[in-house]
């Protein structure tokens, strides 16, 4: 192996360790990482904007840090990437949408101010589904994204950069943002841990919003280490997000290795009745039998109005979407298109030249749902649903310290396999977009390869409010059992 | 019948700028006057990813309002989007109070003809002000949009 390579093949902490040791220097860990994204990204897709110069510089500041005995933290000198949905100061940032097309923002994020802060290195912007509006990067307005894992499969979605990214070993650690399983979905389908922390955990000041009540930022890793390193940085209270909690950051790191003895693991059979895959569903059952070979009880929980969720989140997320999505109407910033023409052309021809076809789809819908007369039936009644779906976590909480069950119920899809039918892509969100409406905290891990089809496969952990130190140790423990994945073949080095 | 058989009843809907320093939900100055646009930031101008942040003064204004006027002030009370498409509007919605307002009931005193007349109130609740459209100042003729006031604190009345 190469020694860019090798510096490659390290995790974020992997690699922490030995930019502290100065034994790599992070402009070789940037050199390393720029150089693999030009090698690859052209099949991969991952990456909508390379910061290359601005991250060597940050590189280099970094090592100065190093040399003097100065780093700020874990993560300086790291090379990471992030969504396109998250602002960066003098960077493009699109939504991967051409309504933002060439937009530059002149302000950086709260979540990029703090990776920034302790010293990360910005490689770019990752591709993802348009406004975070997908389950497979195929809404993106610009190209699509495949899997490392099989170029022919979409890696997820909406944050299927961040994902592919890992697992094609572009860069050590990616954020993404999750509003109905848009981190924990691309996780599983590319074998990389991904965590959907507590709504109000992270700040959602510069994030682009699709969904208020339901998004969330969270970061993705090669490992669960990776994720609670990341998470550690980004979590915490911003006095520009009033939904952000004031409650303390835990030490995610402290307890990670406790193992999962005395663990009580909920386990919603309904979960891994008929939809999930055969091959996802053995992967699953092993990875929760293997959770009592550590000395976890497995319980049994009943969360009956899960049926009700994907009802609920599409009618909740699209409208929502409808009004978060009304700026951009070519007045101030981004696409301009009928000027000179009366107000309705300016917007109409701005939006229906800037919007892809899936945002329209949801404007209309969550217009609708939103109507007057159609309000309560619609809108106010999913929130009902909502109430009741988070009272069936509580119960279910009542025993149990983590509830365990499948991310997706099959493993990554073919490009074109099911963009044509919106409602397919819709249904497959229906073990994820429950922790988004209940305002739970969610990681996925791999749990081994498909038997046949040698994907990964993903396991998903719901962990009580703002409990994201339970869910990675739970996650650790299965991961230190399990053993790493195997490197991805659908690329070559 | 006669005029004299009609009794005329008037609804009065009041907005009221509140005089705080700094607008409703971002630090931006709330001075009248200025260059267009010069009383501006993320927020105000609605970019992308921004979110409001409540000014405590706004609250206290509202709040003292609501005594004076003998209303109900509520502890609790719901923010709620006005949602419209016009340039003057960055967001695409105004932020106001529908449900739950923060202040009911009460009465503004007025004297006619020597007579004490309690004319009572609804409700009070407070919102975000627009921008203005300024017509005819684009080179072509067109209009501009000046966003010095979008974000001001304001009582409806």
């Amino acid at each position: 192996m190469s020694a860019a390579a090798e510096v490659l093949a390290l995790s974020l902490a992997e690699l922490s360790s030995a930019l502290a040791a100065r034994r790599v220097s992070s402009r070789e860990a940037t050199e390393a990482a720029l150089g693999r994204i030009a090698a690859t990204d052209g099949r991969v897709g991952a990456f909508l904007a390379i910061t290359a110069e601005q991250a060597l510089a940050q590189a280099a500041a970094a090592d100065e840090r190093a040399a003097r005995g100065a780093r700020l933290g874990p993560l300086d000198g790291v090379p990471l990437a992030v969504k396109d949905l998250f602002l960066t100061r003098g960077i493009p940032t699109t939504a991967g949408s051409r309504i933002l097309e060439g937009y530059l923002p002149p302000y950086d994020g709260t979540v990029v101010e703090r990776l920034l802060a302790a010293g990360a290195v910005l490689l770019g912007k990752l591709n993802l589904d348009e406004f975070a509006m997908g389950s497979s990067t195929e809404n993106s307005a610009y190209k699509p994204c495949r899997n490392p894992w099989d170029l022919a499969r979409t890696p997820g979605g909406s944050s299927g950069g961040s994902a592919a990214a890992l697992a094609a070993r572009q860069a050590f650690g990616t954020l993404g943002t999750d509003t109905g399983g848009s981190i924990r979905e691309p996780a599983a389908f590319c074998g990389v841990v991904g965590l959907k922390p507590t709504y109000g955990r992270v700040s959602r000041y510069g994030v682009i919003a699709f969904a208020s009540s339901l998004d969330q930022p969270g970061p993705l890793g090669r490992t669960v280490e990776d994720a609670a390193l990341l998470l550690q940085t980004i979590a915490g209270h911003d006095p520009k997000d009033m939904t952000s909690s004031a409650r303390p950051v835990d030490d995610y790191r402290a307890g990670l290795e406790g193992g999962a003895r005395g663990l009580k693991v909920g386990v919603p059979r309904a979960w891994l009745a008929e939809g999930v895959e055969a091959g996802v569903r053995r992967r699953v059952e092993e990875a929760l039998a293997a959770y009592e070979r550590l000395g976890a009880t497995l319980i049994d929980v009943e969360l009956p109005h899960t049926k009700y969720g994907i009802a609920a989140y599409y009618l909740l997320a699209p409208a929502e979407a409808s009004s978060n999505l009304a700026r951009y109407d070519g007045v101030r910033y981004g696409l301009r298109r009928g000027a000179g023409g009366a107000l309705k052309e300016l917007y109409g021809a701005t939006r229906q030249a800037g919007f892809g076809a899936e945002p329209k789809r949801r404007i209309m819908l969550g217009t609708y749902a939103l109507s007057a007369g159609y309000y309560d039936a619609y809108y106010l009644r999913a929130q009902k649903v909502r109430t009741l779906l988070r009272r069936d976590f509580e119960r279910a909480f009542e025993c149990c310290d983590v509830i365990a069950g499948p991310v997706t119920p099959a493993v990554a899809f073919r490009l074109g396999e099911k963009v044509t039918d919106p409602l397919a892509m819709y249904l497959a969100d229906v073990f994820t977009v429950t922790c988004n409406l209940a305002a739970l905290p969610g990681i996925s891990l791999p749990c081994g390869l498909h038997p046949s089809e040698r994907v990964p496969v993903g396991l998903q952990l719901i962990g009580r409010p703002f409990d994201e130190a339970t869910l990675l140790r739970a996650a650790r423990a299965l991961e230190r059992e399990a053993g790493p994945l195997p490197t991805p073949t659908g690329l070559e080095a | 019948m006669g005029v004299s058989d009609y009794e005329v009843v008037m609804g009065l809907e009041v907005h009221a700028q509140l005089l705080t320093q700094s607008k409703i939900f971002c630090g931006c100055s709330t001075a009248f006057g200025g260059e267009p646009n010069a009383h501006t930031c993320p927020i105000c101008l609605a970019l992308p990813g921004v979110l409001p942040s409540l000014n405590r003064k706004v609250v206290e204004f509202a709040t003292r309002i609501g005594l004076a006027l003998g209303c109900e002030v509520r502890k609790k009370s719901i923010w709620a989007r006005k949602n419209y498409f016009y340039p003057d509007l960055p967001k695409g919605y105004q932020i106001s109070q529908y449900e739950l307002p923060i202040c009911e009931g009460g009465g503004v005193p007025i004297t006619i003809d020597g007579r004490e007349r309690l004319v009572p109130l609804v409700r009070i609740h407070m919102e975000e002000d627009a921008g203005k459209n300024v017509h005819g100042v684009a080179a072509d003729g067109g209009s501009g949009v000046d966003l010095n006031r979008a974000g001001v604190p304001l009582c409806e009345i």
